[in-house]
């Protein structure tokens, strides 16, 4: 804390610590200094001068938010002079400004409009010239109307801490403006479409299109909600007027939300919703009322298990639905049903691997973006975070901006790697030799915490696998010199606050293993670990008890199952269920019938081609969904769900943060618990609750979220590494890397049925080819390719960009195509598909090879 | 494309930018702060104009945003974003020039080029500008081609001359 110092202002004594600004000190008194230029979450640039003051002794007046306080200066915010001054800069400004406030959607909530009636202007000395700008509509989601802007320079400078860096200010004088460079529209300069711009523009130059002529500010409703796009779970409020969304934004003015976030809500209004539901007759979805539907099912269900026993039903659930929703489908299936066969895309996000990390290192695994910022050291391990979960990547240019060093280990080169101190750019599937190398080198370099390790268990055979580890074999399998690891080594070894962040859809258990060991080798267990989750609530859904192994709480079922028998009041099966890839692999015999919600396993699950004939053999299928999803299409029941933005409830993200979920528009269809509680009552297992909040309650009383682990003792794993993913071959000889992209998003269900999708180049069908394999395979930029591996082929258009090694390929996975191509082949430890990494071969297509 | 240039937009021509050539012009510049325009006065020297290509290394190789050296670029009236003529006719439209009718001029270069100040006729051979002064009122009114003070006031000799000189270096 810095001392405190004594100012005077306006009369009034005050006291404020020293080094603050002249308008952050006024601020803290209660006034408020007018300001355009000055943003609290940016550094002062002094530049639209209504900030001005008076200062005792100073030679004129002085600009607030470029001047700190000091002890003892007699400061005055509201003389006539400084309101003379004020109003004169206001009036140079409109001199340069249509005034048409009468149709500006900004009126109400403009600054500028603000401070001309606070200052009484009346009549501009200046007479008021439109400067006659050219208003850019030509993207979906920022209205650039440059007419109206005061050259106050908050997006640029916001653009510079945490959008792209895409805009300026270019010329000069009179026709100086805010532009691109070459003053391209947004969308061909290298724009992400965060937003941040508009968020923190005082005027009506930057607005939402969706917004235009819909609502008025003093009209917009507030809903404080959290964002269901990736596992940062960001704040998001949404503005609506009469029942309909009008815009994003953060909590204050500052705050980072990515364009998922802030503009990618519009699926939710979508006219391809499922609004009512639907039975399939005579193989043609048709329309029902609830009441049919749920009979039906239900009906069907009570068959099923009648004939062959309970165990031939499962349950699949997405993770991104609200705990309330993933408890109470668990528990319909386990209590309701009476098996232990539920699961959900947990699986396929990182999980249950996840729940070993956490438990090997506690609250080690327990980062908020926070302990990012203040690091002093990052190791980034296969994550593209600017791109799949941007907050985090915003938090890490934050602690770059603080001064820390950066090692990324990724096989392409992303807008972080650009700015690492060094990027490890291993051969794809080689992270284990990479991770173990740095151990090593950590190790032998001496940049380990002795004493803590000491204390680990088995630390001598650490260092005794470790020490038979040839370096010659890590640089043999990942490419990468050993010099360059011993460097990383140094750089993140001799780091005092540090933070592991990996992928954790990306990265294989032994990856994450190791990770721990190198948190526990370097004594570094608090805050240190973040895995970057992909969904928004997959913690949740796991502590929910919606993984085949666990009851809620991450509770092994033979030893939870007695409790919960007590807490729900029926007989439990006490044996753990089957893994969705396990559920798959016996869909026509010992599976017969699924219920599954909010979540698309035909389009998730890797090689669907299979999949899709496993769901087609199931005897009865119910989907319960926003979208008629590839899933969906398959069903003999759909029910419709509701979104995020629909629903009330909680999730956990990736910061283990309980946030809560609050329903910014009236639900479309009926909510997603009250139907699981209609259809409970149909199997004679009535769960009865009132609301959400009663479901809470229960919860509560049975699982404490997040599950607090307290370590005292930690030990190492000892990791053999191995390359993961497919292996090429001569006949397969690349490898397709899966991943996301910036207006994608995971199996594009939402970003395809939103305006997102106009700005993904291609709808995400393509492949990304370097430029060197595009000359050998003979391609050019947008032709027709042939991907082919060892479970089929898709036809998609090739992209020349220069971001991954040579033999080295990249698939967008929102568009979903991936799954012909990806292998089932199972991961025996998570029991789930390794599907990131394919072994493919390529060819032009229309050329016989 | 008919290989000329008379229906495409002057923004639309492409440059084919050797971007070793930008590398090797900013090769002295490394590691040295506050050398930006130096930078981009010489690759705009090297090219004639500053195209978009050769902006973009000098931003990768200074480690700036490609904004914030568009942004400094166009501040100076003296860095073009578009290719130029290869012979530069600026008509001086100063207080001394004015008066002593530099109006004539212009509109009468303007009528012969067919273009207006300030672009680039379609063949690429001339630009016409206007500059406020260039410090000879003596000798008003001037037309400064290709950096040469001249002061011919008939627009046909200006661009006669000009053509005779390409006639004489094709032979």
């Amino acid at each position: 804390m810095s001392e405190q110092i004594t100012v005077m202002i306006n009369g009034k004594e005050a006291k404020v610590p020293e080094g603050i600004l002249i308008i952050q000190a006024a601020k803290m008194a209660g006034i408020d200094i007018p300001h355009l230029c000055y943003c609290e979450c940016l550094p002062s640039t002094g530049s639209c001068r209504v900030c001005l003051v008076e200062i005792e002794g100073a030679k004129g007046l002085v600009a607030s938010c470029a001047r700190k306080v000091k002890d003892g200066m007699v400061i005055d915010t509201d003389t006539e002079k400084v309101r003379e001054a004020r109003r004169f800069v206001l009036e140079l400004i409109l001199s340069n400004h249509p005034g048409d406030c009468m149709s500006c959607d900004k009126n109400g909530a403009c600054e500028l409009q603000k401070y001309a009636y606070e200052l009484g202007i009346e009549k501009t000395a200046f007479s008021m010239k439109d400067p006659g700008y050219e208003i850019d509509r030509s993207n979906p989601f920022i209205e650039r109307n440059y007419n109206l802007c005061i050259l106050c320079g908050r997006c640029v400078g916001i653009c510079k801490t945490q959008g792209a860096d895409v805009i300026d200010f270019v010329k000069r004088g009179m026709v100086t403006k805010v532009a691109t460079p070459m003053d391209k529209p947004l969308q061909e300069s290298g724009c992400d479409f965060c937003g941040s711009c508009l968020a923190v523009c005082p005027v009506g130059a930057l607005l939402e299109v969706d917004r235009r002529f819909r609502g008025r500010e003093w009209e917009m409703e507030e809903t404080k909600t959290v964002c269901s796009y990736c596992g940062c779970g960001c704040d998001l409020v949404f503005g609506t007027v009469d029942g309909q969304i009008m815009r994003a934004t953060g909590e204050s003015l500052g705050d980072f939300l990515c364009a998922k976030g802030r503009f990618g809500w519009d699926f939710v209004e979508s006219s391809k919703r499922i609004t009512k539901p639907l039975i399939k007759k005579n193989g043609v979805l048709t329309e029902s009322t609830y009441e049919e539907a749920f009979e039906f099912a239900a009906e069907r269900l009570l068959d099923i298990r009648k004939a062959h026993g309970a165990n031939r039903i499962g349950g699949f659930i997405g993770a991104g639905n609200t705990n309330e929703v993933a408890y109470l489908f668990q528990k319909f299936l386990r209590a309701g049903i009476g098996t232990n066969n539920i699961d959900s895309s947990a699986r396929l996000l990182g999980f249950p691997a996840l729940v070993d990390l956490y438990e090997a290192l506690g609250d080690g695994a327990v980062v908020s973006m926070e302990n990012i910022e203040e690091a002093d050291a990052l190791l980034l391990v296969n994550a593209d975070v600017t791109v799949a979960y941007p907050r985090v990547g915003v938090a890490v240019k934050r602690a770059l901006s603080n001064g820390a060093k950066l090692v990324v280990v990724d096989a392409g080169r992303t807008k972080i790697s650009e700015k690492a101190d060094i990027h490890i750019q291993s051969m794809a599937g080689s992270n284990e030799f990479v991770l173990s190398g740095l151990l090593k080198e950590l190790l032998d370099g001496k940049v380990y915490d002795e004493e803590f390790a000491k204390k680990c268990g088995k630390f001598e055979d650490l260092k005794k696998s470790l020490g038979k580890l040839k370096m010659e074999t890590v640089e043999r399998e990942s490419g990468i010199s050993k010099d360059v690891l011993k460097e990383a080594a140094k750089l993140y070894g001799e780091g005092k606050k540090t933070v592991i962040i990996f992928g954790a859809e990306t990265v294989s258990p032994q990856t994450m293993e190791l990770i721990a060991d190198i948190s526990l080798l370097t004594g570094k267990t608090k805050a240190s670990v973040l895995p970057c989750l992909l969904s928004s609530n997959l913690w949740g859904t796991v502590y929910m008890g919606a993984l085949a192994e666990f009851y809620p709480g991450v509770r092994k079922a033979d030893e939870a199952g007695s409790d919960f028998e007590k807490a729900w009041g029926v007989k439990l099966s006490k044996e753990a269920g089957l893994s969705i890839k396990e559920m798959l692999d016996g869909m026509g015999s010992s599976i017969l019938g699924m219920y599954i919600i909010g979540a698309d396993p035909v389009a998730q699950l890797p090689n669907s081609s299979s999949v899709a004939k496993s769901f087609s053999s199931l005897d009865f299928l119910v989907v319960q969904d926003t979208f008629l999803t590839e899933t969906a299409k398959l069903a003999d029941v759909v029910l419709p769900g509701v979104t995020l933005a629909e629903s009330n409830g909680t999730i956990v993200n990736m910061e283990y943060r309980t946030k809560e979920v609050r329903t910014a528009i009236e639900p479309l269809v009926q909510a997603d618990w009250e139907t699981v509680v209609a259809l409970s009552k149909k199997v004679n297992y009535t769960m009865d609750y009132s609301s959400e909040k009663e479901i809470a309650k229960e919860i509560k009383s049975l699982v404490s979220i997040p599950k607090k682990i307290e370590k005292n003792t930690y030990k190492f794993t000892l990791v053999e590494p191995k390359i993961s993913g497919e292996e090429p071959d001569k006949k397969y000889p690349y490898t397709l890397i899966v991943g996301e992209t910036t207006f994608g998003f995971y199996d594009g269900v939402r970003t395809k049925n939103s305006k997102l999708s106009e700005l993904e180049p291609n709808m995400g069908d393509y492949v990304v080819f370097n430029s060197d394999d595009a000359a050998s395979l003979g391609l050019e930029d947008g032709c027709k390719v042939t991907v082919k591996s060892r479970r089929g082929k898709v036809i998609t258009s090739a992209k020349i960009l220069d971001f991954l090694p040579k033999g080295m390929f990249f698939m967008p996975s929102c568009h979903n195509k991936q799954g012909v191509l990806s292998s089932d082949g199972i991961d025996l430890k998570l029991k789930s598909p390794q599907d990131r990494l394919i072994a493919v071969s390529v060819s032009k297509e229309g050329v016989a090879k | 494309m008919c290989g000329c240039a008379c229906n495409t937009k002057k923004e639309d021509v492409k440059v084919q930018v050797d971007t070793g050539r930008v590398c090797e012009l900013l090769k002295k510049y490394k590691g040295r702060r506050g050398v930006l325009v130096h930078a981009l006065q010489d690759v705009q020297k090297e090219f004639g104009f500053l195209p978009g290509e050769a902006i973009g290394v000098i931003a990768d190789e200074f480690d700036l945003s490609l904004a914030h050296v568009y942004g400094v670029a166009s501040f100076y009236a003296h860095f073009y974003f578009t290719p130029r003529g290869k012979n530069i006719i600026k008509v001086c439209t100063g207080t001394a020039c004015h008066v002593r009718g530099s109006k004539i001029i212009l509109e009468g270069l303007e009528e012969e080029l067919g273009i207006k100040a300030g672009e680039t006729t379609d063949d690429f051979e001339f630009t016409l500008e206007t500059v406020s002064c260039v410090g000879c009122c003596a000798l008003a009114p001037v037309v400064v081609v290709n950096e040469e003070v001249s002061r011919e006031k008939n627009p046909k000799k200006i661009i006669a001359i000009l053509k005779n000189k390409k006639e004489e270096n094709d032979e």
